[in-house]
């Protein structure tokens, strides 16, 4: 087990706890590295021999092209990890063992290839009767696109998803990392934790499946929605109110700004050639975006991203600077919040990881802090 | 009410998507959720967004339909002291209190987490937030769209380094991330506080949630590497692009990440070197050009290869394998007729139906709430007369 270092208060789940994670995709690990956040205790089950689709995501780590994956690294944080073949008596005896002992069991991919495998998942159910048990594919258990490979590009494609994203005048283009494989794993935690509390509630265990396109028809749910009405359907960058992303010295500011804080924009860039009747509107402001992004740029390019940042804060402009890696790594707000978890990586050396996004407090925090 | 999450209790005071989309999720698996809105100030997305296609009814939103459906909608005045005594009252049985205001406005309205542990000892309180409820930031603010750029997804998206692109308003990937993540926290904090009699505060920052999600890349970055720029279709390890197809703005996405799916191509779009991406991909599109989206996707998928055609959301309420899965739900509109809105976060095998009512007009269930809150029905007509609740016309007090 690799153990990542943090101090901000994250668990909620009893210690006892115990999640298996039976095979790997990114939506489970994810869901298994928030469920260890919470507090559980997370073991990895990997057929001896496969190939586990995470270590072949890059980026990678080190020097090396063949160096860890940065994915693996960071969702197995903390987790127990069991090679088995599911084959061998001694190993499926093991299997079994963690299985009788499962709160939490997470199968990834479908039932045919466990079969291949030599796992049927009706034994695994029948084992681990108590458990919240959470089945999740890519692209189903059976349909349509069952057989089809499936990468988050792919997702992002199929689910609605990218259609939207990107200039009308070329082609929708994707989200970086692995935004709706992310959000199946959020929505898996969902499950378990409706599972969980149903058993808390009523003692009785319960099962769910879904797959990582649903998450994306999830994800895109307002279209559909508005299509329904007879409404036009958005077309790609044609939605006005969306920032005018201006270059700075040190990279790039999301000028996001309603109507009503035209003004504080003006008063922020400091260039009365704002004032042309050509910028007066939304509607003649989008008419008329590449001149306006021109004069903008005029005031942000001797500007750094975060002084433009403080400027529209400080009139209450809801805009954000582009924020990269480094930014991040660097925030006084995020190490405010003693956000970064701390990891050794073997051969590499000392990195950072983001925890869970939440911090609990009780009354009793409340009272130290008040005391402080 | 039936379903898996029956019995729990929820005062929901959030707004928009991040907050309402999440509770949604508890409405739909059976909690008894109480939308508390002011009459006056009711929840801005009812009307939608500037480039949303709102109305002049409460209902006509479309999305917030969907965000809202299952819930029952309370109309109460919170800034009177009557108001906040039904407020107050609701919240003394309910399991756990939703918001996501901005930062200080719940303690201002005497509803922080102190306030509701003297009404509650083992309430829950789960406020989401654009940055957090403490850090120099906490008070910022921002749209949902906001931390596409500041929670760092929009520096890996775009067609290159000089092209940082936002999820889009219609999307709001960061209201959508908050949203999923938060009905898992609720439920765990609930969890615990019913397990040791113990209240809890659960301080959820939706920059966070952004960033939280992108592990490998602030990893590799905190261990040296570059920061990852914008790479169009590209992933690490995976080259991609899409190719246009015959019609309007018709696309399939075609990835490569092996050589044998370079040789896979090679033979079905012919007339170029499988050695060379560029090369493949000039034929790739050159072949796309002359067939539909579908037909080329299902050519390439035949071969063996990673490609998908790109729809639009709306295309999908026709998708085959949703349908088969009962995804799509179909929900009752207030003036008559139905609409299909998206299904469950994940599918139970314990099939509860899982839409029981329509997202509530402002104050539908005002009568229905107060009169479980024991308030006479004589009371409530007087809360009603002088404005501290409120309620839609038809709406008469339950005996």
């Amino acid at each position: 087990m690799s153990t990542a270092d943090s101090t901000r208060v994250t668990g909620l789940l009893p210690a006892s706890t115990r999640v298996v994670e039976l095979g790997e995709t990114f939506s489970t690990a994810l869901a298994g590295r928030f469920l260890e956040r919470l507090g559980a205790h997370v073991t990895r089950v990997v057929p001896t021999g496969e190939e586990v689709e995470l270590d072949t995501l890059g980026p990678r780590l080190g020097d090396d092209k063949h160096g860890p994956s940065a994915a693996g690294v960071w969702l197995r944080q903390n987790k127990d990890t069991i090679d088995l073949d599911p084959r061998a008596p001694e190993a499926r005896a093991r299997l079994d063992d963690l299985l009788d002992d499962a709160d939490v069991v997470l199968i990834a991919g479908t039932t045919s290839r466990w079969s291949e495998k030599g796992i049927d998942l009706d034994d695994v159910r029948r084992r681990a009767s108590g458990a919240v048990i959470g089945h999740v594919t890519a692209w189903g258990d059976d349909g349509t696109r069952t057989h089809l490979r499936s990468n988050e590009l792919l997702l992002q494609a199929a689910g609605g998803f990218m259609n939207l994203i990107g200039s009308a005048s070329r082609e929708p283009v994707r989200l970086g990392s692995h935004p709706v494989r992310a959000t199946a794993g959020l929505l898996v935690l969902d499950g378990v934790m409706i599972g969980l509390f149903h058993r808390q509630s009523t003692g009785q265990a319960t099962s769910f499946e879904t797959s990582e396109f649903e998450a994306a028809a999830h994800l895109e749910w307002k279209i559909a929605s508005v299509f329904q009405t007879g409404q036009p359907i958005d077309r790609r960058g044609d939605e006005g109110g969306g920032p005018l992303v201006a270059r700075t010295r040190d990279g790039h500011f999301g000028l996001f700004f309603t109507p009503r804080d035209w003004d504080g924009v003006k008063e922020m860039l400091g260039d009365p050639r704002l004032d042309d009747p050509r910028f007066a509107t939304p509607g003649s402001r989008a008419l008329h975006e590449r001149e306006l992004k021109e004069l903008v740029e005029e005031t942000t390019l001797p500007m750094s991203k975060k002084e433009l940042y403080a400027r529209a804060q400080a009139r209450s402009i809801p805009s954000g600077y582009v924020a990269t890696m480094s930014d991040l790594l660097d925030s006084p707000q995020y190490r405010a919040r003693d956000f970064f978890q701390r990891v050794e990586v073997p051969g590499v050396g000392a990195g950072e990881i983001p925890d869970a996004p939440w911090a609990v407090r009780t009354i009793d925090d409340l009272d130290e802090e008040d005391g402080a | 009410m039936s379903g898996l999450l029956q019995g729990l209790k929820v005062a929901d005071l959030s707004i928009v998507t991040a907050g309402a989309a999440a509770t949604q999720v508890l409405a739909d698996f059976g909690a008894d959720v109480v939308k508390i809105e002011s009459g006056n100030r009711p929840d801005l997305y009812r009307l939608g967004f500037t480039g949303d296609k709102g109305g002049s009814s409460d209902l006509a939103f479309p999305p917030f339909r969907v965000a809202n459906r299952n819930k029952r909608g309370l109309a109460v005045d919170l800034k009177t002291e009557e108001g906040h005594e039904i407020a107050r009252r609701l919240i003394s049985r309910s399991d756990v209190v939703v918001e996501n205001f901005r930062r200080g406005a719940i303690e201002r309205l005497g509803l922080g987490f102190a306030d509701l542990v003297a009404l509650r000892p083992d309430i829950v309180l789960v406020s989401i937030s654009s940055q957090g409820a403490t850090g120099p930031n906490r008070g910022f603010t921002s749209f949902g769209t906001t931390l596409d750029s500041l929670g760092g997804i929009q520096s890996l998206s775009g067609y290159d380094a000089d092209t940082p692109t936002w999820s889009s308003g219609r999307i709001n990937y960061p209201d959508q991330t908050a949203n999923s993540l938060a009905p898992a926290v609720i439920l765990a904090a609930v969890m615990a506080a019913r397990a040791d009699g113990r209240a809890r505060w659960v301080d959820m920052s939706q920059r966070e949630t952004v960033t939280s999600l992108l592990g490998e890349h602030i990893l590799a970055t905190s261990l040296g590497a570059p920061n990852p720029q914008p790479d169009a279709n590209n992933a690490p390890g995976a080259l991609g692009w899409l190719s246009r197809c015959l019609g309007d703005d018709q696309w399939v996405a075609v990835s490569l990440e092996t050589r044998e799916d370079r040789s896979r191509l090679h033979a079905v779009v012919g007339d170029a070197d499988a050695g060379d991406d560029e090369a493949l991909r000039r034929a790739t599109d050159a072949w796309a050009a002359g067939r539909t989206r579908d037909e080329a996707a299902a050519e390439l998928q035949a071969a063996g290869l990673a490609a998908a055609a790109v729809v639009s959301g709306h295309e999908l309420l026709e998708d085959p394998d949703l349908h088969e899965r009962g995804w799509w739900q179909t929900v009752e509109l207030a003036e008559g007729g139905t609409e299909r809105q998206r299904g469950p976060v994940v599918r139970f095998a314990a099939n509860d139906p899982l839409i029981r009512r329509r997202a509530p007009h402002v104050g539908e269930h005002t009568a229905e709430v107060l009169a479980e809150l024991e308030y006479t029905a004589d009371e409530i007509d007087a809360l009603l007369a002088r404005g501290i609740v409120s309620a839609p016309q038809a709406t008469t007090t339950p005996n």
